[in-house]
């Protein structure tokens, strides 16, 4: 945990003013970038060149990184990974940034409740149950089953191929695991 | 730059280059692709690059940003690892419309990059920061760019 460095900028102006600083403000070449609650700063956004400002100002952050990592003999990380969540929430706003988040996220994990748990078709033994499917431009999609028992515990299982669901259509509870680089 | 585009149009801009380290110009069936692969945007790109537009600043940081001088003289910020663009076409043509893979300033790059005709300067750090967050221009009616 000593790793992690926790930022919470309140404002998309103070997002966009951290990553454009944030070489001076870290120490070292991170091997991640991770941003949670993108939905928050997108709402901020006026109109799609912002919300493509945002987004491209990620990427071009965690590609300068993956730069200097690739630059230093000692780096132990190939380069520089981008990951950002967000909720989505079917608010027309951020539903209509989502065509522009594709243009520079090229995978995306999208997380919904199991259907077949939700409805009480299968046992689940108390634990709550996700499915994940992971979209990305050249691959087929892949999907797992994310199950997070009474304990605590995450248990990670795929879906064999053609067991797969379409996750359905997002809701208030659901959480959009968000895009990858 | 490090972002994608469309295969045919990362291959033609090899030749381009190619054509141009061996005899100095762009020959007329490359130009001709050009504005096959790239519409409009070509023949606005390729006066951006005569008049010697585009610049590179690097910072100490290493980071790097381009700066574009569009044809009304201001200038327009587009990212070194993907494509964004601060102009109105960027936004309107490119991100609402999706009718153009890029704008003329971002296509501009790629061909001074071919031609070896990008512009270097140095800046600070907070110079860069500060290009990099440029407030894009709104679009309008008659907006030049």
């Amino acid at each position: 945990m000593g790793r992690i460095q926790f930022l919470y900028p309140p404002s998309l102006r103070e997002l966009l003013q951290l990553l454009a600083s944030l070489p001076q403000s870290l120490s070292g070449p991170p091997a991640l970038l991770l941003l949670d609650g993108l939905e928050q700063y997108l709402a901020g956004c006026p109109g799609p060149q912002a919300a493509a400002r945002l987004s491209a100002l990620l990427v071009d952050t965690a590609s300068y990184f993956t730069g200097r990592l690739g630059a230093d003999p000692r780096g132990s990380a190939p380069c520089c990974q981008l990951i950002a969540s967000m909720r989505v929430s079917g608010e027309t706003e951020v539903e209509d940034h989502l065509c522009i988040l594709q243009r520079y996220f090229p995978a995306q994990c999208r997380l919904c409740p199991d259907s077949a748990a939700a409805l009480g078709q299968e046992d689940c033994g108390g634990a709550r149950i996700f499915r994940a499917r992971l979209s990305q431009l050249g691959a087929l999609d892949r999907e797992w089953r994310l199950g997070f028992g009474l304990d605590g515990e995450m248990r990670v299982s795929p879906v064999p191929w053609g067991g797969a669901e379409d996750p359905g259509a997002a809701s208030d509870t659901d959480r959009a695991a968000g895009a990858e680089k | 730059m490090e972002a994608t585009l469309p295969a045919v149009a990362e291959e033609l801009l090899k030749e381009i280059k190619k054509a141009f380290q061996e005899t100095s110009h762009v020959p007329d069936d490359l130009l001709l692709a050009l504005k096959f692969v790239f519409g409009s945007s070509a023949v606005a790109a390729l006066d951006l690059v005569d008049q010697h537009s585009v610049t590179r600043m690097v910072s100490p940081s290493g980071r790097a940003v381009y700066q574009v001088l569009g044809s009304s003289g201001k200038p327009y910020t587009c990212y070194v690892s993907c494509h964004f663009c601060t102009c109105p076409a960027f936004a309107f043509s490119v991100l609402r419309k999706n009718d153009s893979l890029v704008c003329k300033h971002i296509l501009a790059i790629y061909l001074s990059q071919a031609t070896g005709t990008c512009q270097e300067l140095s800046g600070s750090d907070q110079q860069l920061a500060g290009i990099l967050l440029a407030e894009e221009e709104e679009e309008g009616l008659g907006t030049v760019c």
